[in-house]
């Protein structure tokens, strides 16, 4: 009697050992980026999409009347009918997006809470700790393009017509930063490759930025091709002298783009992108279903209607290109810690 | 002209009348409850924007915005704790009036400011189409440091009659605004590395903190109703005389509305500091300045004023470059973009429809809303009757609800009850406690403009006709205050030196 039951419970720990080492092997995170290029060695069989018990949380790095509040909201109204609950937008500000990261750090690994950001917070947070935690083991689950940004110069006051203009200035460059702005990086450097001096001033938002240069304050400013700068250039106050992208974006075509100029490609990855991302610790299988139910609601013709209307582009990133821009803007920042922490941070 | 009253019977007919008078009515309720300002309440509504036509959702949106600097009123007089920080300035002579049991008085001169303030506000912005964009590109980051100086200069008014104690708090309030990232180097700056003040300390959980905690801690320790006796005559009596008051003073309803108009131009400055630059203004040009913090109604008034016409001011640069000139506007400029709409020239041209519909919208829900808290206005004020142990508990709570609501940081909270012990403190041993906020609140306005003056220009700025203007301006008035002040004292000595009427009888004698 004694027997069997030694036998019985060796083989109960022998089957519960398995499981787990099986269990273990589905959560495990390689490493990589994207949720759906962790496969285990050897195929599993394919398992029903995970969905969430209860209410999901989008959180978002930023206050209303943002970009990525608008997104969040609009996302809110479709995801329902891909992830099966209703999603509540939660602002979290602050710490230049590490106050929503501490927070997203801190939440259950359930799924139902995951956060849109800046992919200048993950960078900031790589080059330079401020937490306890580590930023690597945020699981970044997708990343959504935003437009590239734009170099300007006021219609009225400014003497640069193009940016041949510019390169040949022998005045000093005023330049008036709007906010955080990883494009003042590359900026940058062209200016002192080119001999040209410069100065900058950092405003609160790039609005601001913009009346500076409108008004003859200073020279040039940058921002993001969205409507807040698309308004100005159709309205004749400002004139774009170039984009940071290697192909013309399509709501600006007559703003010329690296490729045009001959600058390095590398630059166009300094331009914003927008990532999702969930706590450690969540299983691959929900962060899978996670990403497919947000690609769907991305590319849902709500969404994609809402993106023609604000002029908000939905396009995702795909997870190489992802990673080489992450690569490059990270090795920038390292070496041009500075400049960086001067006008970026 | 056909497009501006065109836009008024549209406003009045239905659909769009419901939508006014809703917006108003959402807005004097949510309102009165500490930390549901214009801003929060406008982001819960945001998504009708979604479902709601642009014309009807614009008029809730603007109808909003008017009337919940109207209503914040109330807690503010009544009980002592401002709802939000636009509401501190009124709370020194507000509250000192229900104290004496001048509460329907104190109430019905800031609604009649208030109705005032706003339909001039309204009436400045549209009478500034025509020259709107010249107005906001005026204002660069020279003309903003030189305004927010003008408004440091204003702390000695403000110190309740002891300048040193004055100077020291509002220095106090200049180094807490510097808490945070600097403006130009990027270095954190007294965050002790606390990742909560990387970004600084927020307006509203110190202004909670300076000026409601120690209202909440009296309301605790000192036994009685709030008024601690009788109301001084028929609460409609006192009402109408709180209206009187408001004709009474019209120059300086008037000087606080423009004052008010002209800070809501100014992107980034907000109504918070239009109030405390209005109060400063009255104790400034005020003959018998005793009776300030005290209950003296014209310290009601020009806030009131100043920051219910403060709203038509920060559509300005809103409407001519898309440029919010205030955080409530950014979800302003957000409805435009859900619709499609680009603010800008074309605001005052093609779409100057819209634009009028804003202007119709901010003046009539002004009027709607200080109307129908003028009506209610007997039957507030019973409020003060309310037995104090109810009070504070509903009132802690909202506290803590406020500040905690937007961030969901505890962090606020705290701070909140450090600067509640802090303003507790000084009201026990005679500091003023104004000085602090409007240092605090002006701070990174005058750094951050000052920075970017010089980076941008050396000293040329100094050079540039507005702020020659302004500066001229400032040294005639701080002169002409101190020669007012001078024939004062002089004309107070000669009273004090001549004889009294028994001794030149005696004499005579």
């Amino acid at each position: 009697m004694h027997k069997k039951t030694g036998l019985f419970q060796c083989i109960g720990i022998i089957l519960c050992l398995s499981i787990f080492t099986v269990g273990s092997l589905i959560s495990y995170d390689s490493g990589s980026l994207y949720a759906q290029e962790n496969v285990l060695p050897g195929k599993l069989p394919p398992v029903k999409p995970w969905r969430p018990n209860g209410q999901l949380t989008l959180m978002c790095y930023t206050g209303p009347g943002t970009a990525y509040d608008y997104l969040a909201r609009q996302m809110a109204q479709v995801i329902p009918d891909y992830l099966g609950k209703r999603a509540i937008v939660q602002t979290v500000v602050g710490g230049s997006g590490g106050n929503a990261l501490d927070t997203l750090y801190r939440a259950k690994p359930d799924g139902k809470t995951f956060l849109l950001y800046a992919v200048g917070s993950q960078i900031a947070l790589t080059v330079e700790k401020r937490y306890p935690w580590d930023i690597k083991n945020i699981n970044v689950l997708l990343a959504v393009d935003a437009p590239p940004y734009v170099v300007m110069t006021s219609v009225k006051h400014s003497k640069y017509k193009n940016f041949k203009d510019l390169l040949e200035t022998k005045d000093v460059v005023r330049i008036a930063l709007g906010g955080a702005n990883m494009t003042i990086l590359p900026l940058i450097l062209q200016l002192e490759k080119s001999g040209i001096k410069y100065k900058v001033a950092r405003f609160k938002d790039s609005q601001a930025a913009f009346l500076s240069v409108m008004g003859g304050d200073a020279e040039i400013t940058m921002s993001a091709l969205s409507s807040i700068s698309l308004d100005p250039i159709r309205a004749g106050d400002l004139r774009a002298l170039w984009q940071f992208s290697n192909k013309r974006y399509p709501d600006a075509p007559d703003i010329p783009s690296l490729a045009d100029l001959g600058m390095p490609s590398e630059w166009a990855s300094y331009n914003i992108m927008r990532l999702f991302a969930v706590p450690p610790g969540v299983p691959m299988p929900i962060q899978n279903s996670l990403t497919e139910g947000l690609i769907k609601t991305l590319q849902d013709k709500r969404t994609v209607e809402w993106s023609k209307k604000t002029e908000i582009p939905v396009t995702i990133v795909k997870r190489k290109e992802l990673e080489e821009r992450l690569r490059v803007i990270e090795a920038g920042f390292k070496q041009n810690i500075e400049i960086v922490r001067r006008y970026f941070f | 002209m056909d497009s501006f009253w065109g836009s008024f019977v549209q406003i009045l007919s239905w659909p769009c009348v419901g939508f006014l008078v809703g917006g108003t009515l959402i807005g004097l309720v949510l309102g009165v409850i500490p930390g549901l300002g214009g801003i929060t309440i406008l982001s819960i509504l945001l998504p009708l924007t979604y479902t709601v036509d642009f014309q009807y959702s614009i008029v809730l949106m603007t109808a909003i915005l008017a009337v919940t600097i109207t209503s914040d009123t109330i807690p503010t007089i009544l009980i002592g704790v401002p709802p939000t920080a636009s509401a501190s300035a009124t709370i020194l002579d507000g509250h000192a009036m229900a104290l004496k049991g001048e509460a329907a008085r104190a109430l019905g001169a800031s609604y009649t400011s208030s109705i005032i303030g706003g339909v001039l506000g309204a009436m400045c912005l549209w009478l500034s189409i025509p020259i709107l964009r010249p107005i906001v590109l005026a204002f660069g980051p020279p003309e903003i440091f030189v305004v927010a100086l003008w408004g440091l200069s204003m702390l000695g008014a403000l110190s309740s009659g002891n300048m040193l104690k004055g100077l020291a708090a509002g220095l106090l309030g200049i180094l807490l605004g510097t808490i945070g990232r600097a403006p130009t180097s990027g270095i954190y700056r007294y965050s002790f590395d606390i990742p909560y003040l990387i970004d600084g300390l927020k307006i509203v959980t110190v202004s909670l903190g300076l000026f409601a905690i120690p209202e909440v801690i009296k309301m605790a320790v000192v036994k009685g109703s709030i008024p601690g006796g009788e109301i001084r005559g028929n609460l409609l009596r006192g009402q109408l005389q709180g209206m009187a008051d408001v004709f009474r003073h019209w120059g300086l309803l008037i000087r606080a509305t423009m004052l008010g108009v002209w800070i809501g131009i100014v992107p980034g400055v907000g109504s918070a500091t239009a109030d405390w630059f209005a109060y400063a203004h009255a104790v400034q040009s005020a003959k018998d300045k005793s009776q300030f913090g005290k209950g003296d109604v014209r310290g009601v008034i020009a806030p009131e004023a100043s920051n219910n016409s403060c709203k038509g001011g920060d559509f300005i640069p809103t409407l001519a470059f898309g440029v919010p000139g205030s955080a409530s506007m950014s979800l302003i400029l957000g409805a435009f973009m859900m619709a499609g709409i680009h603010p800008g020239p074309n605001m005052l041209t093609t779409d100057i429809g819209i634009t009028y519909k804003i202007i119709w919208s901010l003046a009539l829900a002004n009027v709607v809303g200080g109307g129908v808290c003028l009506l209610a206005t007997s039957q507030i004020a019973k409020l003060l009757y309310l037995p104090k142990h109810y009070l504070i508990a509903v009132i802690t709570t909202f506290l803590i609800l406020a500040v905690y609501i937007g961030t969901k940081d505890i962090g606020d909270v705290l701070v909140m009850i450090i600067f509640g012990v802090l303003g507790f403190a000084m009201k026990q041993y005679g500091w003023a406690r104004p000085p602090l906020i409007v240092g605090f609140v002006l701070s990174e306005i005058t750094e951050w403009n000052f920075v970017i003056s010089v980076t941008l220009m050396g000293i040329s700025w100094l050079l540039r006709p507005m702020v020659v203007g302004m500066i001229v301006l400032f040294v005639l008035n701080q002169v002409w205050t101190s020669f007012k002040e001078r024939q004062l004292a002089r004309d107070e000595a000669l009273i004090r030196l001549a004889p009294k009427p028994e001794e030149r009888d005696e004499d005579e004698d």
